[in-house]
């Protein structure tokens, strides 16, 4: 089962390198006459920038697979067999490599922000520069070594160790900053007028936020968090996040893609419930993590805090996500089905990609 | 009677210079030289992380290759000049397809896909004369995973230089992007089999 296992997961890492050398190219190359770089949405620019990434990271990943599959397969001698994978593959699953899995996620909020705030974005450049500091994480992927900040001993000690932190922990940090503080530049510099679709996404943003800055704060060795639930929260908020991010998205670029508007309040009310899940799914392991409950184990360990109450409450807010995609599922096929018929600018966007025919319908 | 003007609208942007074959190659092969690095770095772990011993000459060394392994090292070299030599044709492909000349580009990605074959050829008999199996310990599980992995480079390498012999031989000389990017994957897995060859072969 392990072999098989680890299979499939060579298989999908190929095939995420297989879409981020599609994605790169693509961007690079096939933009329509007269769209410079410059000018590309920055959907677009955050798509080039993760798959750049994604393109110096996940071959390193592939490579450990390929070590961890023969070794496991054959005598298991030098990789640890079962046990030794996670001391192998660890890297790939938890922060900062997880952040370059969701830049594109900053760029829809990118894309998404000046259309509902009716406002050219202000400091374009600056956005750019906010989404490449958060694939700066790709610098901790590679070297495979937790940075965390020891905050003991004398100055010098100090400043040893918070230099390589704020490094790899804290410019991913700065640049998700960046990217909120030009949306908000633009929401201020426009007249915003909400649209459905922002809603899951900025939520999801949020949920990122909270994900990147947990990181930052696991990292610190004094809060004493390391072995902890708290890394799974993190990871829950991210992903959660982004989920709620990819529906926003679809919920907007859906009816230019299939022609058929989603309705508002599924829009919504859908994300709005994928929010709850994902705090009741990933808050009780943050507070369980300063109290704690440490990971991998689920039973025999000692501690006094109320775990089973942080159990309940995670497995129910995983179960409601759950339940939320499904529903999604069926809001996008109710939609295509007998949804009302999109315009070719459904929110009014008043940008270029919005005013050239799509070919909707 | 009043002529009529003919007037024309403005030339529209230039189209997109579409060199998206090169550019994915240039992703795939960083991509590609991600991995291999990747594989020779943890080479390198484990290599370090080995006990010391004292060999032959008194010199202390880390017993990392088991004294009993003897590493062909006339073919691992011809291996690395067959490499270079493969390089030199693809490149003889790039200059043909500039003139057109479909015979000479036909032929040259002819004998590079050729001297892949004989590259694959000379790792199997690098696999025969050492003689020793994967489950023989940690050093022989890792040499056959990074090999193997160069194996399968080298095996699309030669699927590629087929492919563009094909076009070639088909006279698609228009799109020298093909020839371009089968250059440049061929550069690609000499410089990463060059890296291989002395982590593995030489320093062993």
């Amino acid at each position: 089962m392990v072999d098989l296992y680890l299979i499939g997961l060579a298989l999908s890492v190929l095939g995420a390198l297989a879409a981020s050398v599609s994605l790169f190219s693509t961007v690079l190359t096939a933009r329509t006459a007269g769209m410079s770089l410059a000018n590309a949405p920055m959907l677009a620019w955050s798509s080039l920038v993760g798959a750049a990434a994604l393109l110096l990271t996940l071959p390193v990943m592939l490579g450990t697979i390929i070590f961890t599959a023969v070794d496991h397969h054959y005598d298991r001698l030098a990789f640890g067999g079962n046990e030794g994978l996670m001391t192998w593959l660890g890297w790939a699953f938890t922060q900062p490599q997880t952040f370059i899995y969701v830049v594109v996620a900053l760029g829809v909020l990118a894309d998404m922000t000046p259309v509902m705030a009716r406002a050219k974005q202000p400091l374009r450049g600056a956005v750019v520069i906010g989404l490449g500091l958060v694939t700066t994480a790709l610098v901790g992927t590679v070297s495979q070594t937790s940075h965390s900040l020891n905050w003991a001993g004398s100055l010098t000690d100090k400043a040893k160790s918070f230099v390589p932190y704020a490094l790899y922990n804290l410019l991913p940090l700065l640049g998700l900053v960046i990217v909120l503080a030009t949306a908000l530049l633009a929401v201020m510099s426009g007249k915003p007028k909400i649209i459905a679709p922002y809603f899951p996404t900025a939520l999801g943003v949020g949920l990122i936020m909270a994900a990147v800055l947990g990181n930052a704060v696991q990292r610190i060795d004094q809060a004493g968090l390391a072995g902890t639930v708290f890394d799974e929260a993190a990871l829950t908020y991210l992903t959660y996040g982004s989920v709620l991010v990819a529906w926003g998205a679809l919920a907007f670029w859906g009816p230019r893609i299939w022609g058929k508007m989603l309705s508002d309040v599924a829009v919504v009310g859908l994300g709005v419930l994928g929010f709850i899940a994902t705090v009741l799914a990933s808050l009780p392991y943050y507070i369980a993590g300063f109290a704690n409950q440490p990971a991998d184990v689920a039973s025999d360990f000692d501690y006094s805090g109320p775990q089973s109450l942080w159990n309940l409450l995670s497995t129910g807010g995983h179960a409601l996500m759950a339940l939320c995609v499904l529903a999604a599922v069926a809001t996008v096929i109710r939609a295509r089905m007998s949804g009302v018929n999109a315009t070719e600018d459904p929110w009014d966007a008043r940008t270029l990609e919005w005013s050239v025919d799509g070919g909707a319908r | 009677m009043s002529t009529a003007t003919a007037r024309t609208l403005p030339a529209g942007p230039q189209p997109a210079n579409r060199n998206s074959l090169v550019m994915g190659t240039a992703a795939v092969c960083a991509a590609g030289t991600m991995l291999m690095f990747g594989m020779l770095a943890i080479w390198f772990k484990f290599r370090d992380a080995s006990p010391l011993r004292t060999d032959e000459k008194g010199k202390l060394i880390h017993d990392w290759l088991p004294s009993e392994i003897k590493v062909p090292e006339v073919a691992a070299n011809t291996l690395m000049i067959t490499m270079v030599i493969a390089c030199i044709m693809a490149q003889w492909g790039v200059y043909s397809a500039r003139r057109n000349d479909s015979s000479h580009a036909t032929l040259s990605t002819l004998i590079t896909g050729f001297i892949g074959v004989a590259a694959i050829n000379a790792q199997a008999a690098i696999y025969m004369q050492m003689d020793m199996g994967v489950r023989d310990g940690a050093y022989q599980t890792m040499f056959y995973a990074v090999t193997g992995t160069m194996l399968v480079l080298l095996a699309s390498g030669v699927a590629f230089s087929l492919v563009a012999m094909f076009r070639a031989t088909a006279g698609r000389l228009g799109d020298k992007q093909v020839m371009t990017a089968h250059a440049m994957y061929w550069y690609f897995l000499t410089v990463v089999f060059c890296a291989l060859w002395f982590v593995v072969y030489v320093q062993k």
